[in-house]
Parts: structure tokens; sequence; C-alpha cells
């Protein structure tokens, strides 16, 4: 690759990272003053936020893991009809807006909920026995609502990829199953658990509603930059978390790239279930998988059935309501939904095409540029959905640009947030086309654009096709940028959700999340249809 | 170059998806340029959307937009203060009374006097200035869940003071300031009667008996509906609610919560923002207000049916305007000292 | 088209895969590049194919250097050792794969990949996917694919190796045919010295990153120019001798077992020598008459014949060259000291290097 070409590969993914991040990032920070800087270092009280927002970032993290490794070694050894259904309706969690898992735990760990009733008839007494609603714990518990599915998902692949025959052998040398664990698994697993913490980790520091939501007196560092949004301050405290977070991750993905082994080709055996329920421990995993599917699927369910329940109605009913509300101006229901699903096409569009572009120009370079844009590619995941919101209103609403109230606006930041993660699929899918078929191509004279088209991108379609659903679930039930950018004129799903809360018309509301996270578990249980293959984020 | 036929019906498919949604987003959306543009906060846009349909059927050729940002009404006015070299806004919606001043002083605003204003009372009309026109106001009062209090035997609550009885542990409840308008209303009410460091004093004795400080209206909703919490402040228009029958209140006493519309200095468009304000101020307007919101017209000719059922408050609180500080300061104090102290 | 590579260098990291690997291959004609695994002639097959950049040396087709072209420009043929088919495409489309990306014209595609899959064979499975075939049919796929654009050289790496015996003969006619039909210059990569006296013209032996012997295919498996090469090539037993010129056509051997005098056309030889000869080359000899003596230690049945190892003062001989009706008499004279004889005319002389 000569210097020109060499340099032009890597213009995909500046631009990207240029229009979507540096610019609004720098408005935000331009307004930086260096003694307010100075002095919210020195505070304590920010000391005692950072301190909180990062030990519940850890936990979160560990928890998560842990939570997530027996389910990760259970789908990658075996496999069973319906598994790749299962794997995209686990990824709901993760899509479905905070509300909706919020409420969940809410009804589910009240003091007078669910949980807490069942454990007072069955204990037979009067006092709630959970208490961990509004509290740091009930953040934690909801970051690994959340955060398990993509866990174990990344963890799949450091599953995936650990040869069986080494197990077997490092058994029959070495005996004991602990030291079978720490040879062969610990090192193979290394890499996946550092990506999955990395994520979780960069996730949960930098959350907001949730600590809103149920967090009680615990509140992070983000909550405090939200309340403080439109002050200088605020951009003192974005730059201080801002830089926190690209240190940590910066961190972690240097210790990650001293120990990655790409992924191997093809893939590796799995056994039918049946196998599983022939011993007593692969029962027991079989249990744990069950319970591990209640507990994320109850706090998404329970929201979606409630408001039908609470409101005496038929679906039908409420739905028919949703149709009769008047929304914004001359906007009904129908208009609504249908900018929602057009905003959500082109965010899934561009977001898809560029990352196409942003992998295929780094594989092509290869070496330095390509595992260059691996490792900056997940710095975006850091910087918190409002900053750049904001940032971008400064800089596109009002600064260079004047689109303030403007669907381009909505679109760019719904299409920053995702891009990131639609890269991370198809790189991982990309990786796994064999060289030889492309040395094949080349060798029989293919130019690179042939070879993209003919070759590269048939293969890994089922991944384009499952980031392209990912984006498109993310736009639906997007609030940040929703808010931000709507007017009276433009309106997102979730904005109509606002505008009935704050109408007090809680069940229309209600009645429109579930319909928001039911179009998400449609859309998911449709990728896992069209994507032939098994999702890979690795 | 030859593409297999698959292939291109995939795209063809994609293209023409793209085209249709990005043609439909350019073609539903007005030129904002040409726009009458109103500011207010995301809490009011029920009602805002009702002016601005109600303002467009008596003047069908002009466009009109109301835009929050999704921001509280702290963070709107600040927004318009920012801009003031530039606005963009034409008009400012649900600057709330103890925001005004602020907003005056940074020279943002227009002083108007609507000839409308003369439908007003005497005594709705709070700011000193005459630019901050009153546009509705509502009561945010203590209530209760009846069945809860009467099942342990306890009295209802009356005052502010009441609060701090030991009986209710951990069964009140008031929203988060920050990001709560009824919070915002509840401290500002807190302060203005009894001043700014007794009032955070008196805070931090109740947060004993504080579960929990709900995000805002719906997490409060939901708090009360599960039994969470059974006394905490409530605009007095959600007593009887349908979600939560049981919510009522003495009424003794509750703060006023009052808002007002102003026009944007250097508008774009001062002559149809002039019309705006003329028009929030009319009676037909202000029918709107009791419908659309939980709020009261300042115009006395409006109707109040509505909310026949709400209980207002004998004894009404308003803003103290000779508080020291700012609702900045209250609040950046409020999340050190209360919410995390 | 007449290919030469010279000099060619090629190290990863610490490890050198190549050290200068010279041949030529004259056109028209194959050569075969056998050699241990590990010894570099994948690597020079790739580097031949522009698939790798070399650290050195150059890569000649027809006289023009060739060296700093991609692939794409050199118009090879490439057959790999797994197909590496493309799997979302058919068998029609795999073959047409070169062509379409060259720009042919429909009309010439399909003619062209009609004649394709009738040479080698696949008449019938055109719209079949690579998984839908069998090992050997994927091959075919392969060929085709390799030789369906007007190629200059035909590259086939281990092409037989992963197949059932069976198969080779098949797919090995099936490249000789080609071959045959197009007059490619091709060269064949493998470590079984079968395929390579069957397939090459030319043979060339590499190890370590170097050739070590290159002769036409007749010569190599007669007098393969290295003792190296000649190991490889199964001449396993090795004597030692004194040599001397006795005028231009004789040379006299002297071998603990007396001398002999030999017609002898080949380079001068002087001094210590080393005979390398085949164990199919030496027999146990019943009227006591050979060049070497030593003790029988064993005796094997061995379908054919008979397989005797025999302790001699210069180590351990193989003999392969009794038919196995002299199985039993051969084997009562385990641990008696019998005779060796060899024929010299199928043996190697080679210097022998260092003491």
């Amino acid at each position: 690759m000569n210097g020109v070409k060499g340099l032009l590969t890597f213009v995909p993914f500046l631009f990207f990272l240029t229009l979507f991040y540096l610019v609004p990032l720098v408005f935000i920070v331009g307004n930086v003053s260096f003694t307010d800087f100075i002095g919210i270092i020195g505070d304590s009280y920010i000391h005692r936020l950072l301190y909180g927002t990062f030990v519940q970032a850890l936990l979160s993290t560990a928890l998560a893991l842990l939570l997530a490794l027996p389910l990760a070694f259970f789908f990658a050894r075996y496999s069973f009809k319906g598994k790749r259904v299962l794997e995209y309706v686990l990824l709901t969690t993760f899509f479905v807006p905070a509300f909706t898992v919020a409420e969940g735990l809410i009804v589910l760990l009240g003091e007078r909920g669910a949980i807490n009733t069942f454990l007072s008839i069955l204990l037979g007494t009067e006092e709630p026995v959970i208490k961990i609603l509004y509290s740091m714990w009930a953040v934690v518990l909801a970051h690994v609502i959340y955060y398990v599915p993509l866990a174990a998902l990344i963890l799949e692949q450091g599953f995936s990829s650990i040869d069986q025959d080494l197990v077997d052998a490092a058994r029959v040398f070495s005996g004991s199953l602990l030291r079978t664990l720490r040879a062969v698994y610990l090192n193979a697993l290394a890499p996946y658990m550092v990506a999955a913490s990395l994520l979780v980790f960069a996730f949960s520091f930098i959350t907001y509603s949730t600590p809103m939501l149920v967090g009680g007196r615990f509140t992070t560092m983000e909550v405090e930059i939200y309340a403080t949004r439109f002050r200088p301050i605020s951009s003192s405290l974005a730059l201080l978390q801002l830089s926190l977070t690209l240190a940590i991750s910066t961190v972690i993905i240097l210790f990650r790239e001293r120990s990655y082994f790409p992924p191997p080709a093809g893939y590796p055996a799995e056994e039918p279930i049946s196998r599983l329920l022939s011993k007593p421990s692969g029962v027991l995993l079989l249990v744990y998988v069950m319970a591990i599917y209640v507990f994320e699927i109850s706090p998404v369910i329970i929201p979606m059935i409630n408001p039908f329940f609470e409101a005496g109605q038929t679906p039908l009913g409420v739905f028919r309501g949703l149709q009769e509300f008047k929304f914004g101006f001359g906007l009904s229901f129908n208009d609504i939904l249908y900018q929602s699903l057009a905003v959500a096409v082109v965010v899934s569009t561009v977001s898809t095409t560029l990352s196409i572009c942003i992998v295929w120009s780094s594989k092509v370079s290869g070496g330095f540029v390509e595992r260059a844009t691996s490792v900056l590619m997940a710095l975006p995941l850091t910087v918190s959905r409002s900053s750049l919101a904001l940032g971008m209103l400064l800089s596109y609403g009002f600064g260079i640009t004047k689109l303030y109230g403007s669907w381009v606006l909505m679109a760019l930041g719904q299409s920053a947030v995702i891009t990131p993660l639609a890269t991370r699929v198809i790189e991982a899918s990309w990786s796994r086309v064999s060289r030889e078929y492309r040395e094949a191509a080349d060798a029989h004279g293919a130019t690179t654009l042939f070879r993209l088209i003919r070759i590269e991108i048939p293969l890994v379609l089922p991944a384009l096709i499952a980031s392209f659903l990912m984006a498109f679930s993310s736009s639906l039930s997007d609030f940040t940028f929703s808010t931000f950018f709507s007017t009276l004129n433009l309106m997102t799903l979730p904005v109509a959700v606002n505008i009935l809360i704050d109408t007090r018309r809680l069940s229309l509301a209600l009645a429109l999340t579930s319909l928001i996270t039911t179009i998400v578990v449609a859309v998911e249980v449709l990728g896992s249809q069209l994507s032939r293959e098994r999702l890979r984020v690795m | 170059m030859r593409i297999g036929w698959k292939t291109l019906a995939v795209i063809a498919v994609m293209a023409v998806a793209v085209v249709t949604s990005t043609l439909y987003l350019l073609l539903s959306q007005p030129r904002l340029e040409d726009t009458l543009i109103i500011y207010g906060p995301r809490g009011i846009s029920g009602l805002a959307t009702a002016l601005v349909n109600g303002f467009k059927s008596r003047y069908p050729d002009v466009n009109v937009t109301f835009i929050s940002y999704g921001m509280g009404s702290i963070e709107i006015a600040n927004k318009l203060i920012a801009e003031k070299g530039s606005p963009v806004a034409d008009v400012i919606i649900g600057l709330p009374e103890f925001y005004a001043k602020v907003v005056v002083d940074a020279g943002a605003l227009e002083p108007y006097k609507p000839q409308n204003l003369s439908l007003i009372p005497e005594e709705e009309i709070w700011d000193p200035t005459g630019t901050v026109l009153p546009m509705d106001k509502g009561y945010v009062i203590i209530t209760y869940n009846e069945t809860i209090i009467s099942r342990l035997s306890l009295p209802p609550p009356e005052r502010l003071d009441d609060l701090l009885r030991p009986e209710y542990k951990d069964l009140v409840f008031y929203q988060d300031p920050t990001s709560s308008g009824t919070g915002l209303s509840f401290l500002v009410w807190v302060l203005s009667v009894k001043g700014v460091d007794e009032g955070f004093d008196f805070l931090k004795r109740l947060e004993q008996n504080i579960k929990v400080h709900p995000s805002g209206w719906t997490t409060s909703i939901i708090a009360l509906k599960s039994g969470e919490v059974a006394i905490g402040s409530m605009f007095n228009t959600d007593v009887g609610y349908e979600e939560t029958p049981n919510l009522t209140s003495k009424a003794v006493e509750g703060f006023v919560y009052r808002e007002g519309i102003a026009l944007v200095r250097n508008a774009k468009h001062p002559e149809i923002a002039k019309k705006f304000i003329e028009f929030v101020l009319s009676t037909e307007a202000q029918n709107l207000v009791a419908p659309e919101g939980y709020m009261y017209p300042v115009n006395p000719k409006a109707s109040v049916e509505f909310f026949s059922y709400a209980p207002v408050p004998s004894n009404r609180i308003t803003f103290n305007r000779e508080l020291a500080g700012s609702v900045e300061q209250w609040l950046d104090r409020w999340r050190r000292e209360i919410k995390t102290g | 088209m007449e290919l030469e590579v010279v000099g060619l260098k090629k190290s990863f990291g610490d490890f050198e895969a190549l050290r200068g690997v010279s041949f030529k291959v004259p056109s028209r004609r194959t050569l075969a590049l056998l050699g241990p695994s590990g010894c570099g002639k994948t690597t020079t097959l790739r580097v031949i194919a522009g698939l790798l950049r070399p650290d050195g040396g150059k890569v000649i087709f027809d006289g023009r250097d060739v060296t700093q072209l991609p692939p794409r420009e050199r118009r090879v043929g490439v057959v790999f050792q797994s197909p590496a088919l493309f799997p979302n495409l058919t068998v029609w489309e795999n073959i047409a794969f070169p062509l379409e990306a060259r720009g042919m014209s429909a009309e010439g595609i399909r003619r062209r990949v009609r004649e394709v899959v009738e040479l080698v064979e696949l008449k019938g499975l055109e719209n079949r996917r690579p998984h839908e075939l069998s090992r050997g049919q994927q091959q075919r796929v392969a060929i085709g694919r390799a030789i369906s654009s007007e190629v200059n050289l035909l590259l086939l790496d281990e092409p037989l190796t992963a197949l059932d015996e069976n198969l080779r003969a098949d797919i090995s006619s099936v490249i000789k045919n080609v071959q045959r039909t197009l007059g490619l210059t091709t060269v064949y990569v493998t470590h079984n010295q079968l395929e390579a006296f069957m397939m090459g013209d030319f043979i060339a032996t590499m190890f370590d990153g170097l050739v070590d012997s290159y002769a036409d295919a007749q010569t190599m498996y007669s007098k393969p120019p290295t003792e190296r090469t000649a190991r490889f090539l199964g001449f396993t037993n090795r004597l030692e001798a004194e040599a001397e010129l006795l005028g231009p056509d004789i040379l006299r051997l002297v071998l603990p077992r007396g001398e002999l005098r030999l017609n002898w056309h080949g380079p001068r030889l002087e001094g210590r020598v080393s005979i390398l000869f085949r164990p199919e080359d030496a027999s146990i000899s019943i009227d006591e008459e050979g060049l070497l003596e030593g003790e029988l230690l064993s005796s094997t049945f061995a379908g054919r014949n008979v397989v005797a190892h025999v302790k001699t003062s210069q180590g351990l001989v193989k003999c392969a060259g009794n038919d196995s009706s002299r199985y039993r008499a051969i084997s009562e004279m385990i641990g008696r000291r019998v005779a060796v004889a060899i024929d010299l005319d199928k043996a190697v002389l080679i210097k022998a290097d260092g003491p």
C-alpha cells in the first residue's frame, strides 16, 4: 500500500470520528474555563460523585461478566433449535428504553412489589425482605440486566475459540480441573473478557437515566453533568468525565492489544443439547440459563403487559386512544410512527454504510491502520449521549450550520452512537472471512472493489443485516437525541411518550413504551431469521 | 463488473427506502426561518401544542412551532439568555416566576404591554418590570394516600412542618428539584417561607422521613401507586387522578407556582410574536389551559370547570422575591447537601 | 511463457523462509517443486503469484521483471491446497469469476466457462454450491477457475495432498489433461515424490529455503545430483569408498571387500566418495558375491520382496532387492554373515563432503 492510498484508507474512519464526535466535543470543551476546571478537580462533592460512579461501574462490570460466563459457555457448546432466535431476543434489554427496565424493576423490587410480596407470604413476615430499590444496588442490578446479554455474546466467541482437543489434553496431563481452567480457559478467554469489560464499564460509567429512575440518593457524574447542562460548569464536568473514561478505556484497550489472538476461521463443533441433560452439572447449567432468561426478560415483559392490566382495556382500546390523541401541530400518532420509521431507516442505512466503509478500508490497509481503527472505534462508546447531543446542538444546531430542530441532527446523533457497535459486529464477521478467499480473488484478477462486492460483502451479509437491524432498534428507542431535536412538526415515538407523560396520560404513555419494546423485540426476531449466522460482536 | 441480481434487488430496495424516508422527512418539515418560534419547557408541551393549534386557526397563513429541546424551564431560559446576541426564538412561555428576574436582568427580553392584559386581574401580574406577562398558575400542595394513612392510623399532614413528624418515617417524598418542576416549586416554597439557610436546615431534617426523590411526575405516580410512599408534594389537580384515586389533601397551605410569557428582544418576527402573546392572554386561549394540563388560567373569564374537583389551598404562598442567591445556587446546594449529604 | 526466479528472499520475523531461491521453468513445461514440509515451497509459490512480496530477489516472466506487479496483473492461475472456492458462488460463477473480474463480455464468458466445464469434467454440476460438492469435484472447480481466463502460468500448491488415494489418480489426470490442452507453464508444489515424478518435466528439490538440486525428471530419479536430494528421493543407503580415475572412462573404487572398476562418464571424481543406493538395488547375495558383507539382523516379508537389514562395517544397510520367494532361505541366515550385492549402475556417486 503506497503512501497516498494508505492515507486514503484512513478517510472513512476520520470522517466519521470528526463529523460525528470531534466537532461536537470541541464545541463543548471550548466552553471550559480554566478556573472552573481547577475548581471541580478540588471539589470534594465531585470526588464523591466520581468515586460512587466508579464503584458502581466496577460492580456492574464484575457482576455482569460473572453472570454472563456460564451463559456464554452454554451458547458456545450446545446447539438446539431456536438458538439463534433466543440469542437475538436476549439482546432486547440492550435496546429497549431504560425507562422500561426501570419500571419493571420498580414493579418487581419495590417494597410492595412482586418479589417482596411473594417472599413475605413465603416467610410469613410483614416487613419487606428486599430493600434494594432506590439505591446503588438497584442501579447495578439494572446495568446487569442491560449488559449481561452483550457480555455473553462476546464471551461466547471466547469459548468458541477454545479448541476442545486442547481442553482434553490439558485434562489428561494436568488432572485437576482447576489447572485446566487456568491453563486453557483463562488464557483463551482473556482478550474477550477484556473487550466485554470495557464495553460494560464504559456504558455503566456514563449512565444517566437509570440512577435518576431507581438510584434514589445514589447519583453519578453524568447526572450532575445533566443537571448543570446549559451552564459553563457542565463543560468542565464533561471534560473531566471524558478524560477519565478515555484514560481508563485506553489502558484497557492497550491491555487487550497485548493479549490479542486473532479469531480462528470456521466454526467449532457444538454438541446437541441432549448431552447436557445426561449429567447433573449439565442440568444445573440448563436451570441457570433459564433463570437468567427469566431474570432478563421479566423486567421487559412486565412493563409491556402491565399497562393493559392497569388500564383495564384491551390493547386495541389503548391503541385506539393513541390514535385519537393529538400530539403536535397536525401530527397524529401515525405521522409520528412514520417519522420514527423514516428516521430509523436513514440512521440504519447511514451507520451500516459508514461501518462497511470503515471496516473495509481498515482491512484493505491492514497493519497499523487496521489496529488503530479497531482500537479508536471503541473510544466513542465512552462519550455520553447527552454530552454529544448538547455538542451537536451547539456545533451544528447553532454553530457551523443552523440545523436546530432538524431531523438531520436527530439522525446524526443516533448514527453516532450506534456506528461503533455496528462496526464491531461487521468487523467480527469480516475477520472470519478466510484469507484464502481474498487471495484466491486477488490471484484471479479481482480488483479490490470487485472482490469487495462479489466476495466479501456477500460473505459478511448476515453481519450487515444484523447491524442494520441493531441500528434500527437503537434509533427507534432513543430518547436523548429525539427529545433534544424534536419540534412540534418532528416527533418520534419516544418524544410521543414524553408528551403523554407531560399531559398526565400515564397509561397511554406506558402503552406506547410497550409498543416501542414490542417493535424492538420483533425487529430482533426478524434479524435472527434473516441473518443465517449467529450474532458476533467480536 | 457484474453484480448478482439478488444483490441489485436488495440495493434497490434500500435505496428506495432511504430516498423515500429522506424526502418524507424533508417535505414534512417547514423551514424554521419563516416560522414563529416559541421556546418553553418540555413539561408544558401539551398546552403549547394547544396554543399553537389555536393560534394557527386564527392566523392560518402563519408558521408556528414550539421547541423545548427536551429541556426544563430553567434550562430553556438559560438557552434563551445564551442566544441573546442573535436569538432563535421569538417568544418564551413557561418562564417561572422565580427565574424571571435572571432572564430580564440579562437583557434577553423586550417589555411589551398587550391589550389583553386588561383582562388579567392586577394580583395576577407578578413581574414589576412589566416584561414577563402572566400566563398560568398552579398550586403545589401536600398530598397523601388516605388509604395508607388511615391504615397506619396516622394524622394526615396539613402544613410543611407536619412533614417532620417522626411517624411519617419512610413515607414522605418530594420530587428531585433538578429534574422536576414540581420538586423545584416545593423547594422554592420551603425557601420562600423559611429563608434560605433555615429552609435547607428544614430539608435536611426532612430527609429522615424521605423515602425517595422521584425524578418527575411519572415516577411520583408510580411510587404512589406501588405504595412505596404515602405523603408528598403534587399539584392540586393530581388529587383524585384516575391512576391514584386514593390521593387526597387537606389543602391547608400550598405554593402558587406562576409562570409567564414574554417577547424576546430582537426577535425575528416581532409583530407575529406580539399577536401570539395577545392570543395567549385571550379568553379563548386561556380556556385551553385547564383541559390541557394541570394549571389554572389567569384570565378570570376562562373556565375552570375542569378542575372543580381539585382542592385549592387556603393559605397560598408565593415566591419570596427577597430570597438571597439564585435558583441554580439552590439546586447545586440541594444536590450537595440534601441529596447526597 | 518462461518463468525465472532469481535469489528470492523472504523472512517472517526472525524466521528466514526463503534464503535465495533460484530456478527456471522453460515455456510450456512443468516444474515440480519438491521438498519436506516447511522448506519454503509454498512461500515460493505465493511469491511467484504475487500474494507475497519478497524481501529480495526477482520474479521474471518471459524476461519481464514482475516482482513489483500485483497478483491481478501477473495473469497466473492458482490452485490452493484447500480449494478456496467462493462459498457464495456456484460452480459456474466460481469458474466465471476471473473472466468477470477482467470484464469479459457475457457471451464470451458463457462460451469460455462451458469449455472449461467440459475440460475439467464437471458437466451437470454447474449450479451447485461448493458445499454441495465432493472434495474431488471441488478441486476440479478450483482447477477450472485457475485456468478459465488466459493465464501465463499455472501454480498448484499440493493439490492432491488432501485427497484420498483413489481420487488422486482422477485429479492428476485432469491436471495433466488441462496442461496438455492449454500448454501452460506450470509449477507444481508437493512433498510427495511420486506426484513430483508423475507431474513434473523438471524437478527442483528444496530444503530450508534453498533449492538443492534441479534436473529433469529422468535424471533426478536415477542420478540425483546431491547427497541430500538423493537421500530425500530414497537413496537411503550409503557407502564410502576411495575413487581414482584411471583414464578418461574408467573409475576405480576401493571398497572394504575389494575394488572395482567402472565405466565412468560422469564428472571427475577423486578421493573419498559417497555411494548412495536405493534399498531396491541392494540384495542379499546367494553365492556370496557382493561388495559388502555383514551380519544379517532381520528379514521381513514385504509382499513382493523381502526387506532385510544388514549390519556392515559402514553402518546399517537396508536391502529390498530380493524376491519374496527367497524369504525362507534368507531368514535362515539371520545372525550369520552374509554378502550384499549392489547394482552400481543404479547408484549415485558423489564426492563425499567432509570427514
